[in-house]
């Protein structure tokens, strides 16, 4: 299986010398060294591969998913006060009748504004493994993505990121707060 | 594939409290030699002794006694090196403490006034061992004579001087602790290891890494991002992690002293959850490459392997290895809720493991092979339990108090350090015994601590 994906170079110009393991010696502490803007290169997506397995969760991978985009590191995102989030049930990542009727609203923004590329952001909230959170934000902000694609805008445009359990929109350790952190927001690249 | 050669070159350390603590590690630092005769027999006998009563082994750690002149300051390093002692070697739940001090400076009186050990006047406060040593400070270094004997037949089992300044103090206690089981057990201490552990910071998250009692904790990332699944590397010089420190979710590598760190994988999509290969030549990742999270494992200059799951729209993560490095246990939600699996390495042979709950996850494969630690949510909370590696014998750890997750275990399989919420609301950290016993709080930070790892064995 070939693999394509971006491929960003970056180089320092420093190279720091670092003497460990000498008793009693105080460690410069540098700060860190940032490495320039990325030249990032978007690949066009491979074309789908065929479908392996049924799905469970209906409304979840009844597309062809399109592999996921990453936003080149030079872009920022800004709130996307056009564009409404989404919420999801608890450990769903398919989409309700409301997120639908939300997503077709965002879709419809988009087209307005064909210049303009969107980040998904998927979230989970705090109940449950790191690890499965993180792969549940993934699906959640794919299954969006998904969504937005049948509704015929180019998946090219939407970039992904799940942030997992990591960035929860309420605080709070009730059903409350949960419902309102299991969300896929949206942010418009500036 | 990214080629090992397009790493960042980017090499830094926190500010502030910073990593002056690697100092203690250098090789060299700290002396340590033998002080007479080591028991060969010890071993078997002191062991078959507690386990044939079924009794604790009585010890008595007296102060050590100042060897030439002190000052107020030296004279706290007796109490420190006997306190230390005493936390390690409980841990382990075979020792009964000698406890009462005036008794213990009555024997220790009569050793002084006598000029040797008088052993009787040991066994009978219930002492079966004794730890004994001396301190003295030369020119800001301090030296340590410890030495364990067996009360019963009156003889050394073991005896080490360490030298070293006083920030080394500890180390040098958590060194004899390991001689102690060493020559109890015949198997290593964990005294020396560490834990590196993820804590929130300002709404960052950050890696730390700090000793296994929760002592000396020490940043090592400073990313000021999220900063995850810290996993180390088998021979113990490398830490995995996942970082957002280019905005994407990417798999990092480096030193586990905070150095050197170069990607290892950074394609769109998840690039998460990394476990060594008991080779520690490749690791298991999750990654979404095709638009769904599956398991991959990639080599150490980042090229993909293989691929162990195929199944579109369905969550495979958290892989674990066993030891023997032929299988790898995972969580799927292939049966439409998280529940643990366990696969042959090529990915083939897939088997459920758990069935009871409608969440089981986080598995960690114990060092031994014998148990794989999870997380599972059956009534209320999420709690700690252990099963045998093919779903059998689940014993239930904790009990309900808070949140508990991340399950990670001590090289020596005895131990389970894990996050639990009971305490504040956010997670901490936390060790207990592998049956659940002796639970003990060991992170004291402002931001918590969660997503624990336990080092190899360092020293």
């Amino acid at each position: 299986m070939k693999i394509k994906r971006m491929r960003a170079t970056f180089w320092t110009g420093l190279i720091l010398i670092v003497a460990v393991g000498f008793v009693g010696c105080k460690r410069a502490i540098p700060p860190p060294t940032m490495a320039p803007p990325p030249v990032t290169r978007v690949e066009p997506p491979p074309p789908p591969p065929a479908p392996e397995m049924g799905m469970r969760e209906p409304g979840v991978g009844e597309l062809p998913m399109a592999p996921p985009v990453r936003a080149p590191m030079d872009i920022g995102f800004d709130f996307a006060e056009n564009m409404s989030k989404i919420h999801f049930e608890f450990d769903r990542s398919s989409l309700t009748d409301e997120a639908k009727a939300l997503l077709q609203e965002n879709a419809a923004w988009l087209r307005e504004h064909p210049d303009i590329a969107a980040q998904i952001e998927g979230h989970a909230d705090e109940r449950g493994t790191i690890e499965y959170n993180l792969a549940l934000g993934e699906r959640r902000a794919m299954s969006a993505r998904n969504y937005m694609a049948s509704l015929g805008i180019d998946p090219n445009r939407l970039f992904t990121i799940s942030y997992g359990e990591e960035r929860p929109a309420v605080l709070g350790h009730d059903e409350g707060a949960w419902g309102q952190n299991r969300r896929a927001e949206f942010k418009i690249a500036q | 594939m990214i080629p090992w050669e397009s790493t960042l070159g980017f090499t830094f350390s926190p500010r502030g409290n910073g990593v002056k603590g690697w100092r203690l590690l250098v090789a060299g630092l700290l002396v340590f030699v033998f002080l007479g005769p080591s028991s060969a027999h010890g071993v078997e006998v002191y062991l078959n002794v507690a386990r044939s009563q079924g009794r604790p082994l009585g010890i008595a750690i007296p102060l050590f006694d100042a060897d030439g002149a002190t000052d107020k300051t030296s004279q706290s390093y007796s109490k420190q090196i006997a306190s230390i002692l005493t936390q390690d070697l409980a841990l382990y739940g075979f020792f009964a403490f000698i406890k009462n001090e005036s008794f213990l400076a009555e024997a220790t009186a009569a050793d002084h006034k006598a000029g040797k050990i008088v052993f009787k006047e040991w066994a009978e406060l219930g002492a079966q061992m004794l730890v004994k040593g001396t301190y003295r400070v030369s020119d800001g270094q301090v030296v340590i004579n410890a030495r364990l004997y067996d009360v019963d037949r009156g003889t050394q089992i073991t005896g080490r001087r360490y030298t070293g300044p006083p920030s080394a103090i500890r180390l040098m206690a958590h060194k004899f602790t390991d001689e102690i089981i060493y020559r109890l057990t015949g198997e290593r201490g964990i005294a020396q290891t560490k834990i590196a552990f993820t804590s929130r910071k300002r709404g960052v998250k950050e890696i730390l890494i700090m000793d296994y009692d929760g002592h000396n904790p020490q940043q090592v990332t400073a990313d000021r991002t999220i900063v995850l699944n810290p996993a180390w590397s088998p021979d113990g010089r490398f830490i995995a992690y996942t970082s957002y420190r280019e905005g994407n979710p990417d798999l990092f590598v480096m030193d586990w002293t905070g150095w050197n760190k170069r990607v290892l994988s950074r394609a769109a999509g998840l690039n998460a959850s990394p476990a060594w290969h008991p080779s520690g030549q490749r690791l298991a990742v999750v990654m979404s490459l095709e638009g769904d999270t599956e398991i991959y494992v990639v080599r150490l200059d980042g090229h993909v392997e293989r691929r162990l799951t195929r199944n579109r729209g369905i969550i495979d993560t958290s892989p674990t290895w066993s030891p023997n490095g032929r299988q790898v246990a995972f969580v799927s939600d292939r049966s439409g809720t998280p529940q643990i699996y366990v696969m042959d390495a090529d990915g083939t042979n897939i088997r459920r493991l758990t069935f009871e709950g409608a969440y089981n996850a986080g598995p960690a494969w114990s060092p031994k092979g014998d148990r794989i630690a999870f997380v599972s949510r059956r009534k209320g909370p999420f709690n700690i339990y252990t099963m045998n590696p093919d779903g059998s014998n689940v014993v239930q750890l904790t009990q309900g108090q808070g949140s508990n997750e991340s399950p990670a275990w001590s090289p020596d399989g005895r131990y389970l350090v894990f996050s639990s919420t009971r305490a504040r609301g956010i997670p901490d950290l936390y060790l207990m015994r592998a049956d659940g016993s002796a639970q003990r709080r060991l992170t004291y930070l402002t931001g918590g601590g969660s997503d624990p790892v336990w080092s190899p064995r360092l020293e």
